[in-house]
């Protein structure tokens, strides 16, 4: 199947889904990070402006902390979120999902200057097209992945009709598939659904029945399935 | 077992857990008799069995979700930054150093022997110092330590001593860390800056010497350059450490071998900052002062030394060695 998911195996012998961000939502992230540390050094710079030399001593400390360590204090401190990667529900993690530590976050935060080559994120963007979790040098070097914070998803129940057995044995697979169409009756269109349902086997819908409609026959399946 | 009786049965210890989770999040404590590590183990058994059973997605995704959330929390690392620090610089970082001993000694012969040989050209032929250093920073240099000019002797005052700290801090760390990134260039990037440095120390140091402003010039590098160019060393050690990772990865493929010597690299890298931040304020408030003889200025340097070398070869030899870290 295509898409971004990104399965990591833990000690307890289960796969977790890694939903991994790609190019966009990433630099909008940066681009977001970039303006708060552009101000944050705005406004320092302003500040020490009045304190004179001492000042300028003092903001060249201060501009070296968050020019380097922005990124990793949020990363380690926030629970793999910058304000920017908060803000697209975005967050960077282990590659093994596990949070990630002080060091990968340095590596990852230090190789940004690696990935800036030779211009403006050439090196990153590139490295990041031809990987399949959507690293850049960094993340490659530190281990490390971006991945969509866990939205809570929203269980719509199926809708409750009479059990009913379908009349012959299905695969597991196709179990799976009923019971995930039923689960999304409230997302998908009437005529989504209807097509959707068009890739089961046909001898599951018997033409003595052909009054209750196709979906109403698939939801009491499901019903069924799931032990009600 | 059907799905709805393994939905009734479990409900609400996944609950419970959630809520669980919830507290960690906001970095609560549990109460005592709550075994978070096996509640954990129970929700990754009932999404293993509603995968094999083919459960409906929609329970199998939430599970999903539950044990992700569990994960997060039980591999937190839980060690005070703050001790791990203090181990690192104590024991761990010397000892870092001694287990990489041969590409120390590498880095540091790539960055002196240049240097001496850049010297000893300047030193055979002074006209030579404004080909490798360019009219400009010769001239500049020739300005900073001439002993007649006032600003030498004179103290500077503590105001300007801060904000030169503040330079030194920011300048200097900034290059261990790009020398580090250099790295990912197969190495090149780290060795490139470490040579580019090794020749303007080398040419610098002739041509003060063959202007005759030797005492002016050594006196204010010897006591900072020791962890200031120690620390250049470290970083390109941890620069190579990465680019050796990409050209010989020895018995791994090329993306393990970098993520594992990136691993190390970066905790060289630690070190290296550390060195460096540790030369600026000598550089700011020790160096700077022009009015101490130059005998004691010699002899703080020669000491600053031996601390540095015998901080590296003697420190964290005792106490446990577990590698961990």
């Amino acid at each position: 199947m295509l898409d971004n998911t990104s399965k990591v195996e833990t000690p307890e012998g289960i796969e977790l889904p890694l939903e991994v961000a790609g190019v966009v939502p990433r630099s909008m992230a940066y681009f977001i990070d970039f303006l708060i540390f552009l101000t944050i050094a705005y406004i320092l710079a302003l500040v020490m402006g009045f304190l004179g030399s001492f000042g300028e001593g003092l903001f060249l400390i201060l501009y070296f902390i968050i020019f380097w360590l922005y990124p990793v204090i949020f990363e380690v401190f926030r629970n793999g979120q910058t304000p920017g990667k908060k803000a697209m529900g975005l967050k960077v993690v282990h590659q093994d999902g596990t949070p990630i530590s002080l060091n990968a976050s340095f590596v990852r935060n230090i190789l940004l200057v690696a990935d800036f080559l030779p211009f403006f994120y050439t090196a990153g963007f590139i490295s990041m097209l031809f990987n399949k979790d959507f690293k850049r040098l960094g993340d490659l070097a530190a281990g490390t992945v971006v991945v969509y914070t866990e939205k809570e998803n929203k269980e719509d129940p199926i809708p409750q009709l009479k059990p009913k057995a379908p009349a012959l044995p299905l695969s597991l697979d196709e179990q799976r598939s009923i019971l995930s169409l039923a689960e999304r009756h409230q997302q998908l269109s009437e005529a989504r659904q209807q097509e959707l349902s068009a890739l089961l086997p046909e001898q599951l819908f018997p033409a003595k029945e052909e009054n209750q409609s196709r979906l109403k026959q698939l939801h009491a399946f499901a019903n069924w399935l799931r032990g009600h | 077992m059907r799905q709805q009786e393994f939905e009734n049965l479990y409900q609400a210890k996944w609950l419970a857990f959630k809520e669980q989770c919830e507290l960690l999040e906001k970095r609560e404590p549990l109460s005592s008799e709550i075994d978070f590590s096996a509640n954990y183990r129970e929700v990754c058994h009932n999404l293993a069995l509603a995968q094999q059973r083919g459960f409906s997605p929609g329970l199998v995704a939430s599970l999903e979700k539950l044990a992700a959330r569990g994960h997060q929390q039980l591999y937190k690392n839980r060690q005070s930054i703050f001790g791990r620090i203090i181990r690192f610089i104590t024991q761990g970082f010397p000892r870092l150093i001694r287990q990489n001993a041969s590409l120390f000694w590498l880095c540091t012969a790539i960055c002196y022997l240049p240097a001496f040989i850049v010297f000893l050209i300047i030193w055979a032929d002074p006209d030579m110092a404004y080909s490798f250093l360019g009219t400009d920073t010769a001239s500049n240099l020739e300005s900073m330590y001439n002993p007649s000019h006032e600003r030498i002797t004179e103290n500077r005052d503590i105001d300007s001593d801060f904000q030169m700290f503040g330079f030194y801090l920011w300048n200097n760390i900034s290059v261990d860390l790009r020398t580090f990134a250099g790295g990912m260039v197969a190495g090149i990037g780290s060795l490139f800056i470490l040579l580019l440095n090794a020749v303007l120390l080398g040419a610098a140091s002739g041509h003060m010497l063959n202007m005759g402003y030797e005492d002016t010039f050594f006196t204010f590098v010897i006591a900072h350059g020791a962890p200031e160019l120690t620390g250049m060393v470290v970083s390109a050690m941890a620069g190579l450490k990465i680019g050796w990772g990409m050209i010989a990865p020895g018995n791994y493929s090329r993306k393990d071998a970098l993520l594992i010597r990136s691993k190390e690299g970066v905790r060289l890298l630690f070190g290296a900052v550390f060195l460096t931040a540790l030369a600026a304020p000598i550089e700011a408030f020790w160096s700077s002062i022009g009015t101490i003889e130059p005998n004691v200025k010699y002899t703080v340097g020669a000491i600053c030394w031996v601390l540095v070398f015998a901080y590296l070869f003697l420190a964290g030899r005792k106490g446990v060695q577990d590698g961990s870290e």
